[in-house]
Protein backbone atom coordinates (compact mmCIF):
# COMPACT_ATOMS: atom_id res chain seq x y z
CA UNK A 1 0.00 0.00 0.00
CA UNK A 2 3.10 2.15 0.48
CA UNK A 3 5.94 3.08 -2.78
CA UNK A 4 8.62 5.03 -3.25
CA UNK A 5 9.29 5.10 0.46
CA UNK A 6 12.20 7.25 1.12
CA UNK A 7 13.54 8.57 4.83
CA UNK A 8 13.88 12.39 5.77
CA UNK A 9 16.34 13.76 8.06
CA UNK A 10 15.46 15.56 10.96
CA UNK A 11 17.64 18.91 11.94
CA UNK A 12 19.83 16.26 14.12
CA UNK A 13 20.87 15.11 11.01
CA UNK A 14 19.15 11.43 11.91
CA UNK A 15 16.30 9.89 9.88
CA UNK A 16 12.97 10.57 11.65
CA UNK A 17 10.50 11.02 8.84
CA UNK A 18 9.47 8.75 6.19
CA UNK A 19 8.25 10.29 2.73
CA UNK A 20 6.03 7.77 0.23
CA UNK A 21 3.17 7.75 -2.01
CA UNK A 22 0.21 5.94 -0.45
CA UNK A 23 -2.13 3.08 -2.25
CA UNK A 24 -4.62 6.25 -3.49
CA UNK A 25 -1.31 7.49 -5.22
CA UNK A 26 -0.73 10.19 -3.05
CA UNK A 27 2.05 11.77 -1.37
CA UNK A 28 2.18 11.55 2.98
CA UNK A 29 5.22 12.11 5.14
CA UNK A 30 5.23 9.94 8.09
CA UNK A 31 6.69 11.04 11.31
CA UNK A 32 8.41 7.81 12.92
CA UNK A 33 6.42 7.94 15.85
CA UNK A 34 5.11 4.58 17.18
CA UNK A 35 1.51 5.56 17.24
CA UNK A 36 1.47 6.95 14.22
CA UNK A 37 -0.75 3.75 12.52
CA UNK A 38 0.79 5.11 8.88
CA UNK A 39 4.59 4.36 10.27
CA UNK A 40 3.00 0.87 12.06
CA UNK A 41 1.89 -0.49 8.85
CA UNK A 42 5.45 0.59 6.85
CA UNK A 43 7.82 -0.60 9.51
CA UNK A 44 4.96 -4.22 9.30
CA UNK A 45 5.46 -3.90 5.30
CA UNK A 46 9.32 -3.65 6.17
CA UNK A 47 9.31 -6.11 8.25
CA UNK A 48 7.07 -8.50 5.77
CA UNK A 49 9.42 -7.82 3.11
CA UNK A 50 7.39 -5.99 0.76
CA UNK A 51 8.57 -2.41 1.26
CA UNK A 52 12.31 -0.75 1.36
CA UNK A 53 12.79 1.96 2.31
CA UNK A 54 15.63 4.35 0.68
CA UNK A 55 18.00 6.51 2.26
CA UNK A 56 17.80 9.68 2.95
CA UNK A 57 18.82 12.26 0.01
CA UNK B 1 -44.89 14.30 30.43
CA UNK B 2 -45.26 11.09 32.29
CA UNK B 3 -43.31 8.48 32.58
CA UNK B 4 -42.67 5.06 34.02
CA UNK B 5 -39.88 3.55 36.57
CA UNK B 6 -38.56 -0.09 35.97
CA UNK B 7 -36.32 -1.89 37.62
CA UNK B 8 -34.31 -3.48 34.75
CA UNK B 9 -35.19 -1.29 32.00
CA UNK B 10 -34.70 2.33 33.77
CA UNK B 11 -36.97 5.10 33.29
CA UNK B 12 -39.60 5.36 30.11
CA UNK B 13 -40.87 8.43 29.26
CA UNK B 14 -44.33 8.96 27.20
CA UNK B 15 -42.75 8.48 24.16
CA UNK B 16 -41.37 5.70 24.52
CA UNK B 17 -37.76 6.87 24.76
CA UNK B 18 -35.67 5.30 27.24
CA UNK B 19 -32.56 6.08 29.98
CA UNK B 20 -32.07 2.78 31.13
CA UNK B 21 -29.22 3.74 33.58
CA UNK B 22 -27.51 6.95 34.93
CA UNK B 23 -24.54 6.94 32.55
CA UNK B 24 -27.66 7.65 29.92
CA UNK B 25 -28.03 11.07 31.29
CA UNK B 26 -24.76 12.45 29.68
CA UNK B 27 -22.85 11.87 26.93
CA UNK B 28 -22.61 8.37 26.17
CA UNK B 29 -22.28 7.53 22.64
CA UNK B 30 -18.37 5.74 21.95
CA UNK B 31 -19.03 6.06 18.01
CA UNK B 32 -17.76 8.96 16.62
CA UNK B 33 -19.39 10.26 13.77
CA UNK B 34 -22.18 7.60 14.01
CA UNK B 35 -24.90 9.81 12.26
CA UNK B 36 -22.18 9.97 9.24
CA UNK B 37 -22.26 14.19 9.30
CA UNK B 38 -18.69 14.71 8.85
CA UNK B 39 -17.05 13.76 5.39
CA UNK B 40 -14.11 15.84 5.68
CA UNK B 41 -11.67 13.37 2.65
CA UNK B 42 -14.32 13.39 0.22
CA UNK B 43 -16.90 15.85 1.02
CA UNK B 44 -19.80 13.75 -0.34
CA UNK B 45 -18.07 12.11 -3.17
CA UNK B 46 -18.44 8.45 -3.81
CA UNK B 47 -15.04 6.43 -3.54
CA UNK B 48 -14.06 2.97 -4.76
CA UNK B 49 -11.32 1.62 -2.73
CA UNK B 50 -8.66 -0.14 -5.14
CA UNK B 51 -5.88 -0.55 -1.73
CA UNK B 52 -6.41 -4.08 -0.61
CA UNK B 53 -5.26 -5.39 2.50
CA UNK B 54 -5.20 -2.31 3.96
CA UNK B 55 -7.76 0.55 5.13
CA UNK B 56 -8.71 2.98 3.96
CA UNK B 57 -11.06 5.55 5.44
CA UNK B 58 -14.27 7.30 4.13
CA UNK B 59 -16.36 9.32 6.01
CA UNK B 60 -14.86 10.41 9.06
CA UNK B 61 -13.71 7.82 11.68
CA UNK B 62 -15.17 4.93 9.70
CA UNK B 63 -12.54 3.04 7.18
CA UNK B 64 -13.29 0.14 5.00
CA UNK B 65 -11.07 -3.07 4.70
CA UNK B 66 -10.59 -4.91 1.55
CA UNK B 67 -9.28 -7.81 0.28
CA UNK B 68 -10.77 -7.50 -3.26
CA UNK B 69 -10.87 -4.41 -5.07
CA UNK B 70 -12.93 -2.21 -6.40
CA UNK B 71 -16.33 -4.38 -5.36
CA UNK B 72 -17.61 -1.39 -3.52
CA UNK B 73 -18.67 1.94 -3.83
CA UNK B 74 -18.87 4.18 -0.73
CA UNK B 75 -20.74 7.48 -0.32
CA UNK B 76 -22.12 9.22 1.98
CA UNK B 77 -25.78 9.59 1.31
CA UNK B 78 -25.16 7.21 -1.61
CA UNK B 79 -28.43 6.52 -3.15
CA UNK B 80 -30.00 9.46 -1.98
CA UNK B 81 -32.75 7.95 0.13
CA UNK B 82 -34.98 9.67 2.48
CA UNK B 83 -32.86 9.33 5.99
CA UNK B 84 -34.52 7.92 8.82
CA UNK B 85 -36.09 10.51 10.85
CA UNK B 86 -33.69 13.02 12.43
CA UNK B 87 -31.39 12.10 10.22
CA UNK B 88 -29.88 14.39 7.41
CA UNK B 89 -27.13 11.74 6.23
CA UNK B 90 -25.95 7.71 6.26
CA UNK B 91 -23.04 5.58 4.91
CA UNK B 92 -23.72 3.85 1.98
CA UNK B 93 -22.15 0.87 -0.01
CA UNK B 94 -23.20 0.29 -3.29
CA UNK B 95 -22.19 -3.61 -4.69
CA UNK B 96 -20.02 -3.43 -8.18
CA UNK B 97 -20.56 -6.28 -8.94
CA UNK B 98 -21.98 -10.34 -7.68
CA UNK B 99 -18.61 -11.40 -6.20
CA UNK B 100 -18.52 -14.82 -4.61
CA UNK B 101 -16.49 -14.77 -1.37
CA UNK B 102 -13.46 -17.12 -0.99
CA UNK B 103 -12.49 -18.67 2.66
CA UNK B 104 -9.55 -16.00 2.48
CA UNK B 105 -11.78 -12.90 1.98
CA UNK B 106 -12.65 -9.78 4.14
CA UNK B 107 -14.37 -7.05 3.19
CA UNK B 108 -15.88 -4.91 5.94
CA UNK B 109 -16.65 -1.33 7.08
CA UNK B 110 -15.52 -0.43 10.67
CA UNK B 111 -14.88 1.81 13.44
CA UNK B 112 -12.19 1.73 15.69
CA UNK B 113 -12.87 3.39 18.96
CA UNK B 114 -9.75 4.36 20.80
CA UNK B 115 -8.58 3.08 24.52
CA UNK B 116 -8.95 6.20 26.01
CA UNK B 117 -12.98 5.94 25.39
CA UNK B 118 -13.70 2.48 26.05
CA UNK B 119 -11.10 2.08 29.29
CA UNK B 120 -14.33 2.59 31.63
CA UNK B 121 -15.81 -1.12 30.26
CA UNK B 122 -13.51 -2.95 31.89
CA UNK B 123 -13.37 -5.10 29.40
CA UNK B 124 -10.87 -8.09 29.81
CA UNK B 125 -11.57 -8.25 33.70
CA UNK B 126 -14.36 -9.68 35.81
CA UNK B 127 -16.26 -6.36 36.27
CA UNK B 128 -16.74 -5.88 32.07
CA UNK B 129 -19.85 -4.11 31.63
CA UNK B 130 -22.50 -4.76 29.26
CA UNK B 131 -22.76 -2.54 26.39
CA UNK B 132 -25.56 -1.86 23.66
CA UNK B 133 -25.20 -1.17 20.47
CA UNK B 134 -28.15 0.33 17.99
CA UNK B 135 -28.36 1.59 14.93
CA UNK B 136 -30.74 2.52 11.65
CA UNK B 137 -30.02 -0.10 8.79
CA UNK B 138 -31.46 0.11 5.15
CA UNK B 139 -31.06 -2.31 2.32
CA UNK B 140 -31.99 -3.92 -0.73
CA UNK B 141 -31.07 -7.61 0.50
CA UNK B 142 -33.80 -9.12 3.22
CA UNK B 143 -32.47 -11.86 6.04
CA UNK B 144 -29.91 -11.92 8.74
CA UNK B 145 -26.83 -9.93 8.54
CA UNK B 146 -23.76 -9.31 10.57
CA UNK B 147 -21.46 -7.41 12.50
CA UNK B 148 -18.88 -7.77 15.27
CA UNK B 149 -17.05 -6.29 18.53
CA UNK B 150 -13.72 -6.39 18.27
CA UNK B 151 -10.98 -5.68 20.86
CA UNK B 152 -7.11 -5.57 21.02
CA UNK B 153 -4.16 -6.11 23.29
CA UNK B 154 -2.08 -4.74 20.06
CA UNK B 155 -0.69 -8.22 18.85
CA UNK B 156 -3.58 -10.30 19.08
CA UNK B 157 -7.53 -10.11 19.54
CA UNK B 158 -11.10 -10.92 21.18
CA UNK B 159 -14.41 -10.72 18.93
CA UNK B 160 -17.68 -10.82 19.15
CA UNK B 161 -19.89 -11.36 16.05
CA UNK B 162 -23.45 -10.88 16.84
CA UNK B 163 -26.61 -10.67 14.01
CA UNK B 164 -29.31 -8.82 13.12
CA UNK B 165 -31.99 -8.87 10.53
CA UNK B 166 -33.76 -6.51 7.68
CA UNK B 167 -37.02 -8.48 6.98
CA UNK B 168 -38.17 -5.16 4.56
CA UNK B 169 -36.26 -4.61 1.51
CA UNK B 170 -35.41 -0.33 1.05
CA UNK B 171 -36.41 -0.19 4.29
CA UNK B 172 -35.15 1.79 7.64
CA UNK B 173 -34.75 -0.99 9.87
CA UNK B 174 -34.12 0.19 13.93
CA UNK B 175 -31.63 -2.61 15.37
CA UNK B 176 -30.37 -3.17 18.96
CA UNK B 177 -28.35 -5.45 20.17
CA UNK B 178 -26.91 -6.34 23.65
CA UNK B 179 -23.53 -7.56 24.21
CA UNK B 180 -22.25 -9.46 27.18
CA UNK B 181 -19.07 -7.45 28.60
CA UNK B 182 -15.71 -9.73 27.55
CA UNK B 183 -14.94 -11.19 31.30
CA UNK B 184 -12.03 -13.15 29.68
CA UNK B 185 -8.68 -12.31 30.87
CA UNK B 186 -7.21 -10.29 28.18
CA UNK B 187 -5.34 -6.89 28.34
CA UNK B 188 -7.41 -4.48 26.39
CA UNK B 189 -6.00 -1.41 25.24
CA UNK B 190 -6.90 1.37 27.71
CA UNK B 191 -4.93 4.33 26.43
CA UNK B 192 -4.67 5.83 22.46
CA UNK B 193 -4.14 3.00 20.50
CA UNK B 194 -7.09 0.84 19.21
CA UNK B 195 -9.71 -0.17 22.21
CA UNK B 196 -12.42 -1.87 20.55
CA UNK B 197 -13.98 -1.82 17.05
CA UNK B 198 -16.94 -1.72 15.40
CA UNK B 199 -17.42 -3.83 12.40
CA UNK B 200 -20.41 -4.31 9.98
CA UNK B 201 -19.55 -7.49 7.81
CA UNK B 202 -20.09 -6.59 3.63
CA UNK B 203 -18.34 -10.08 2.53
CA UNK B 204 -16.54 -12.42 4.36
CA UNK B 205 -15.16 -15.62 4.09
CA UNK B 206 -15.06 -19.01 6.38
CA UNK B 207 -11.53 -17.78 7.90
CA UNK B 208 -13.29 -14.86 9.27
CA UNK B 209 -16.56 -16.13 10.60
CA UNK B 210 -17.12 -18.33 13.84
CA UNK B 211 -20.72 -18.24 15.85
CA UNK B 212 -22.59 -15.71 16.65
CA UNK B 213 -22.84 -14.20 20.36
CA UNK B 214 -20.16 -15.11 22.30
CA UNK B 215 -16.69 -13.65 22.81
CA UNK B 216 -13.97 -15.14 21.58
CA UNK B 217 -10.31 -15.25 20.54
CA UNK B 218 -9.19 -14.01 17.45
CA UNK B 219 -11.22 -11.52 14.95
CA UNK B 220 -14.00 -12.62 13.65
CA UNK B 221 -16.48 -10.88 11.57
CA UNK B 222 -19.29 -12.73 10.60
CA UNK B 223 -21.03 -15.98 10.71
CA UNK B 224 -21.68 -18.75 8.33
CA UNK B 225 -25.21 -17.86 7.11
CA UNK B 226 -25.00 -14.23 6.73
CA UNK B 227 -25.83 -11.74 3.99
CA UNK B 228 -22.40 -11.06 1.88
CA UNK B 229 -23.63 -8.06 0.65
CA UNK B 230 -20.41 -8.10 -2.05
CA UNK B 231 -21.93 -11.33 -3.70
CA UNK B 232 -25.70 -9.57 -5.23
CA UNK B 233 -24.43 -6.88 -7.88
CA UNK B 234 -25.57 -3.52 -7.30
CA UNK B 235 -26.87 -4.57 -3.82
CA UNK B 236 -26.87 -1.90 -1.58
CA UNK B 237 -26.40 -1.49 2.40
CA UNK B 238 -26.76 1.76 4.28
CA UNK B 239 -26.51 2.67 7.67
CA UNK B 240 -26.21 5.60 10.69
CA UNK B 241 -27.41 6.57 13.68
CA UNK B 242 -24.93 4.33 15.56
CA UNK B 243 -24.71 4.16 18.79
CA UNK B 244 -22.43 1.82 21.22
CA UNK B 245 -22.92 2.64 24.82
CA UNK B 246 -23.27 0.57 28.46
CA UNK B 247 -25.86 -0.72 29.83
CA UNK B 248 -28.41 -3.22 28.65
CA UNK B 249 -30.64 -0.46 27.00
CA UNK B 250 -30.69 1.54 23.36
CA UNK B 251 -31.39 4.82 24.49
CA UNK B 252 -32.08 7.71 21.52
CA UNK B 253 -29.18 8.69 19.42
CA UNK B 254 -27.24 11.22 20.95
CA UNK B 255 -26.79 14.35 18.90
CA UNK B 256 -23.71 16.38 18.87
CA UNK B 257 -23.83 20.27 18.50
CA UNK B 258 -21.92 19.94 14.91
CA UNK B 259 -18.84 22.00 16.04
CA UNK B 260 -18.68 19.04 18.86
CA UNK B 261 -18.73 16.49 16.36
CA UNK B 262 -16.26 18.24 14.03
CA UNK B 263 -13.74 18.52 16.82
CA UNK B 264 -14.13 15.10 17.33
CA UNK B 265 -13.23 13.82 14.51
CA UNK B 266 -10.22 15.99 13.78
CA UNK B 267 -8.35 14.16 16.83
CA UNK B 268 -8.10 11.40 13.88
CA UNK B 269 -8.05 13.56 10.90
CA UNK B 270 -7.78 17.57 9.84
CA UNK B 271 -8.51 18.84 6.33
CA UNK B 272 -8.45 22.25 5.69
CA UNK B 273 -9.44 22.70 2.62
CA UNK B 274 -10.88 26.62 1.21
CA UNK B 275 -12.43 27.98 -1.48
CA UNK B 276 -10.05 30.83 -2.47
CA UNK B 277 -7.65 29.62 -4.83
CA UNK B 278 -4.59 30.23 -2.47
CA UNK B 279 -6.56 29.42 0.40
CA UNK B 280 -4.15 29.68 3.36
CA UNK B 281 -3.12 25.72 4.39
CA UNK B 282 -0.65 26.22 6.80
CA UNK B 283 0.13 29.11 9.68
CA UNK B 284 2.95 31.29 9.59
CA UNK B 285 6.36 30.44 7.98
CA UNK B 286 9.95 32.30 7.05
CA UNK B 287 12.17 31.17 4.18
CA UNK B 288 15.62 29.62 5.50
CA UNK B 289 17.06 30.75 2.10
CA UNK B 290 16.01 31.18 -1.16
CA UNK B 291 14.79 27.79 -2.05
CA UNK B 292 13.74 26.01 1.57
CA UNK B 293 11.92 26.80 4.59
CA UNK B 294 9.76 26.18 7.38
CA UNK B 295 5.69 26.95 7.96
CA UNK B 296 4.43 25.97 11.68
CA UNK B 297 0.68 25.37 12.90
CA UNK B 298 -1.15 24.09 15.58
CA UNK B 299 -4.03 21.86 15.39
CA UNK B 300 -7.53 22.47 16.16
CA UNK B 301 -7.93 19.87 18.75
CA UNK B 302 -4.64 17.68 20.33
CA UNK B 303 -4.56 14.77 17.70
CA UNK B 304 -4.53 12.05 18.51
CA UNK B 305 -0.44 11.00 17.94
CA UNK B 306 1.84 12.82 15.70
CA UNK B 307 -0.27 12.86 12.43
CA UNK B 308 0.81 11.88 9.02
CA UNK B 309 0.49 14.94 6.23
CA UNK B 310 -1.13 13.73 2.96
CA UNK B 311 -1.22 15.86 -0.12
CA UNK B 312 -4.91 15.52 -2.05
CA UNK B 313 -2.73 16.08 -5.19
CA UNK B 314 0.33 16.80 -6.92
CA UNK B 315 2.65 18.87 -5.27
CA UNK B 316 2.36 21.47 -7.79
CA UNK B 317 -1.41 22.02 -6.46
CA UNK B 318 0.29 23.82 -3.70
CA UNK B 319 2.14 26.83 -3.52
CA UNK B 320 4.09 29.47 -1.10
CA UNK B 321 3.59 32.93 -1.08
CA UNK B 322 6.25 35.13 0.01
CA UNK B 323 4.52 38.95 0.99
CA UNK B 324 6.93 41.24 0.66
CA UNK B 325 7.04 40.42 -3.32
CA UNK B 326 3.50 39.23 -3.67
CA UNK B 327 4.67 35.78 -4.90
CA UNK B 328 2.88 32.47 -5.45
CA UNK B 329 5.67 29.67 -6.28
CA UNK B 330 4.88 26.55 -6.61
CA UNK B 331 6.42 24.12 -4.33
CA UNK B 332 8.63 20.88 -4.96
CA UNK B 333 8.85 19.35 -1.97
CA UNK B 334 6.36 19.61 1.48
CA UNK B 335 7.42 17.27 4.23
CA UNK B 336 6.56 16.70 7.97
CA UNK B 337 9.47 18.04 10.12
CA UNK B 338 10.64 15.83 13.31
CA UNK B 339 9.50 18.65 15.69
CA UNK B 340 5.95 18.38 15.04
CA UNK B 341 3.57 16.77 18.03
CA UNK B 342 -0.05 16.44 18.74
CA UNK B 343 -0.46 19.80 19.37
CA UNK B 344 1.33 21.53 17.22
CA UNK B 345 3.11 20.88 13.41
CA UNK B 346 6.04 22.15 11.59
CA UNK B 347 6.05 21.35 7.71
CA UNK B 348 9.54 21.93 5.45
CA UNK B 349 9.00 23.13 1.99
CA UNK B 350 10.93 23.60 -0.65
CA UNK B 351 10.91 25.47 -4.07
CA UNK B 352 12.89 24.86 -7.15
CA UNK B 353 13.49 28.23 -8.25
CA UNK B 354 14.72 31.23 -5.60
CA UNK B 355 11.67 32.43 -4.48
CA UNK B 356 12.85 34.18 -1.21
CA UNK B 357 15.46 34.81 1.23
CA UNK B 358 16.41 34.13 4.72
CA UNK B 359 13.60 35.66 7.27
CA UNK B 360 11.24 36.52 4.77
CA UNK B 361 7.46 35.59 5.63
CA UNK B 362 6.17 32.91 4.06
CA UNK B 363 2.96 30.66 4.15
CA UNK B 364 1.73 27.19 2.50
CA UNK B 365 -1.51 27.79 0.07
CA UNK B 366 -3.64 26.20 -2.32
CA UNK B 367 -1.84 26.91 -6.51
CA UNK B 368 -4.91 28.73 -8.06
CA UNK B 369 -6.97 25.64 -7.61
CA UNK B 370 -10.07 24.76 -4.74
CA UNK B 371 -9.77 21.21 -4.68
CA UNK B 372 -6.93 20.15 -3.55
CA UNK B 373 -6.17 20.62 -0.11
CA UNK B 374 -4.12 18.51 2.68
CA UNK B 375 -4.88 16.45 5.48
CA UNK B 376 -3.09 15.16 8.72
CA UNK B 377 -3.69 11.87 10.19
CA UNK B 378 -3.71 10.54 13.20
CA UNK B 379 -6.30 7.54 12.49
CA UNK B 380 -6.17 4.32 14.36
Amino acid sequence: MYTNAQYVNGFDGKPDVINAINGSGQFVSIPMVEANSDYQKIITLVQEGKLNIAPAS
Amino acid sequence: MSFSVNGSTGITFNDNTNMGTAASLGPRNRIINGNMLIDQRNSGASVTVSTTGATTYTIDRWSYYTTQASKFTIQQNAGSVTPPTGFSKYLGFTSSSSYTVTSTDLITTLQWIEGYNVADLNFGTANAKTITLSFWAYSSLTGTFAGSVIGTNGSTFRSYVFTFSISSANTWTYITVTIPGDTTTFSYNTTNGQGLALSFNLGCGSNYQTTAGSWTSSNYYSTSGAQNIVSTNGATFYITGVQLEVGSVATPYQFNIYNDQLAQCQRYCYRPVGTDVHNWLASSGSWNNATNGFAAGTFPVQMRATPSLTLDAAISNYAVYTPNGSTFTPLVGLTVNNVSGTYNYLLSFSTSTSAGTAGQAAYICQNNQTTYGLYWSAEL
